[in-house]
């Protein structure tokens, strides 16, 4: 054998093998049908290439019955190469019943042939007439199968995003080339094994090259495919970033997710599992037998949800872990949403809380300005009486706005001096007027002290006992003890009905109100108590088994 | 004149509403919430002036009680809320309220609303 011959046998032998190896990495990392498919066919290629780097036998050797058997087991490889390059392709396209029984009754029909042969001739013998027929249906074989194979990769790359889409074709190019490398060296056999046809052999070579190309492409190959995607991602996260309802986030970022990985559908869900937004085919009902259903939780309690196809788990594998940062990504961008929302909702309650007290200040200017020659004394005096306690609302209303407002912009100042807890306790009592027929009960002993900030303490007493004035019945206690890990527990309750069993969650957020409770309440004193006694060092509870309604708040005692 | 009944849980804005519609001749009837107003309604008001957030029975929720019962469905019903968005006002109009007020509202316009209301029964819109 030539140098050249020599050399180019060796190299498209390390070729197919490192294909076979190529192709069992892929399905390592992806699993699925279409990789165990290309996995089997490129191993059985790997298996015929590497057979090129044993030395040639003895002439002796062709006659011997182990050699003859082997040769047998090798044709079989041979036809079933073709054979499971097809069965590839049939998993992304599934040929009709009749075209499946064709493909496997012709390859069964060869494998058998080939060991009924009668003789397998040595290299450079007379070919026996007997093995024309063989030779035509092994043809026949190859051809179809192969055919088959590249025509459907090819076909079933459209659409597909770019990398994908190269990979399927290189594979449909490498399936046609390899049978023409077949017929060409059928029609031109060579008399000599030992100075075999160098086109043949270049043309072996570059169909491994291809194959693997297509199979396992370098990075900077897949890099430069991906450039158009990536770019589209890119600006996808930037839109995403920029959405402000969670249905937009969703509707911005799955069709990405299903284009970047050739999912099937992809869906957004929050956390009680309700659907965000959908994109695609979001059922397993499409007929993809290797579809599975890839699930990235999100910090926020929701999760994104890919149906992915036999072709995202072949060629989109190692694209998966790209998914989690999608998902990370819509992560922030729901919390972001979810953020804006929750300030639409703050300033839209803060805007109505203010009509009311707007509405009854304007509507008594307007009367007074227009028909005070009318109006009797008492009119007016109800007149002026209504504008004083709507003004007072406002007023109230606005501060505990700036209030809130600094709280949740940490500039809210606190100081932390020792106080007695009783006299802030009574001058609270003293600054709230007490309803006609209301008793207030105080159970403070004198020798509380608390570490504190005094106006702060005094707003939280004054909301509460303003609530138990406005909702209780005619009792309102308020106690203090020390409790055994030396914090200070004050409790204030009143004998009413006590907070609807349905608003207790939502208590403490800004304008949670009963509906069924009208009055001059803002909705945000709780929200602000609460946000102070934590400012405090401390925290605030409403005490759902007591009588009434009975909040406690702790506080660090003054060491 | 006519006699209107004011139904809004806010005792300052009931009271708005009685200076205002009284001084200009009206007799007024006062509701605080929405079952009371079902009650009051049985009165024969000309026209109702009907607050869409009431403590107990959600005011589109009056008005659609009180169009299905005949005697009461021919009163005219002017929806008044500070909640003034499109829809809610969509909403009233199906469901038969005549008008539709949003809070603060304008002293004329609020007795122009109630006269054109309570005018000749034949002119009224009700449904």
């Amino acid at each position: 054998m030539s140098t050249l011959s020599r050399v180019l046998t060796d190299v498209g032998a390390v070729f197919f093998i490192a294909l076979a190896l190529a192709s069992v990495r892929e399905y390592r990392r992806g699993r699925g049908r279409a990789a165990a498919w290309a996995a089997v066919a490129f191993v059985s290629l790997g298996f015929v290439g590497a057979l090129g780097l044993l030395p040639q036998p003895d002439s002796g050797v062709y006659r011997s019955l182990w050699w003859q058997l082997a040769v047998r087991i090798l044709l079989a490889v041979i036809v079933a190469i073709p054979y499971f390059l097809y069965r590839l392709a049939a998993t992304f396209h599934t040929p009709s019943a009749r075209m499946r029984r064709a493909m496997n009754a012709l390859t069964l029909v060869v494998i058998v042939a080939g060991f009924l042969l009668p003789r397998i001739p040595a290299p450079g013998d007379k070919r026996p007439s007997w093995l024309i027929p063989y030779a035509a249906i092994f043809l026949v074989q190859w051809t179809a199968t192969s055919a088959f194979a590249a025509v459907w990769l090819w076909r079933a790359g459209a659409g597909r995003p770019t990398a994908p889409r190269y990979r399927m074709r290189l594979l449909a190019i490498g399936c046609a080339a390899f049978n023409v490398v077949l017929l060409f060296s059928s029609l031109r056999p060579s008399s000599n094994p030992n100075n075999p046809n160098h086109v043949v052999q270049a043309l072996d070579l570059a169909v491994a090259a291809i194959f693997f190309v297509g199979l396992a492409p370098p990075r900077f190959l897949i890099d430069r495919w991906r450039r158009p995607e990536q770019i589209a991602v890119r600006a996808a996260m930037t839109d995403m970033v920029g959405a402000v309802s969670a249905f937009e986030v969703g509707s911005k970022l799955l069709p990405h997710v299903v284009s970047y990985v050739g999912a099937q559908g992809a869906q957004l869900v929050d956390g009680d599992g309700e659907v965000i937004a959908s994109y695609g085919v979001v059922d397993n009902s499409k007929d993809d037998k290797d579809g599975g259903t890839l699930r990235f939780e999100l910090r926020s309690g929701g999760a994104l949800i890919v149906w992915s196809s036999t072709y995202s788990l072949m060629f989109g594998a190692d694209k998966i872990p790209v998914l989690q940062s999608f998902a990370d990504w819509a992560d922030l961008a729901l919390g972001r949403c979810a953020m804006i929302a929750r300030e639409r909702a703050f300033i839209s309650n803060a805007a109505h809380e203010l009509r009311t007290p707007l509405t009854a200040l304007t509507g008594f200017a307007d009367l007074l300005e227009r028909e005070r020659h009318n109006m009797a004394e008492e009119q007016v005096e109800a007149c002026l009486g209504a504008m004083t306690r709507q003004g007072r609302r406002a007023k109230d209303l606005v501060n505990n706005l700036l209030d809130m407002a600094q709280i949740e912009r940490g500039t809210m100042r606190f100081s932390h001096e020792v106080l007695q807890l009783a006299s802030v306790v009574d001058e609270s009592i003293a600054s709230v007027p007490k309803p006609v027929g209301r008793i207030v009960e105080i159970h403070v002993p004198p020798d509380i002290h608390v570490r504190s900030d005094r106006g702060r303490l005094q707003q939280v007493i004054v909301n509460l006992v303003t609530n138990a004035y406005r909702y209780g019945g005619p009792s309102v206690v308020l106690d203090a003890t020390v409790d055994a890990e030396g914090d200070v527990v004050l409790s204030v309750r009143d004998d009413g009905e006590g907070v609807p069993v349905g608003l207790v969650p939502d208590l403490f957020r800004p304008f949670a109100r009963d509906p069924a409770a009208s009055g001059a309440g803002s909705g945000l004193g709780l929200a602000i108590c609460k946000q102070i006694t934590m400012a405090l060092g401390g925290s605030i509870v409403y005490d759902e088994n007591a009588p009434g309604a009975r909040f406690v708040v702790t506080l660090p005692e003054a060491a | 004149m006519s006699r209107v009944l004011v139904v809004d849980d806010e005792a300052d804005i009931r009271l708005t509403l009685r200076l205002i519609l009284e001084l200009a001749g009206h007799e007024i009837l006062e509701a605080a919430d929405g079952a009371e107003a079902l009650v009051m309604v049985q009165q024969s008001p000309d026209v109702v002036l009907l607050d869409i957030r009431l403590p107990d029975i959600d005011g589109l929720d009056v008005l659609r009680i009180m169009k299905g019962d005949p005697s009461v469905a021919g009163i005219p019903v002017v929806c008044v809320s500070a909640h003034s968005s499109e829809d809610t006002l969509r909403r009233a109009l199906a469901l038969g309220a005549v008008a539709y007020l949003g809070k603060p509202f304008d002293f004329a316009h609020l007795r122009r609303v109630v006269a054109d209301a309570a005018g000749p029964a034949d002119s009224r819109c009700v449904g």
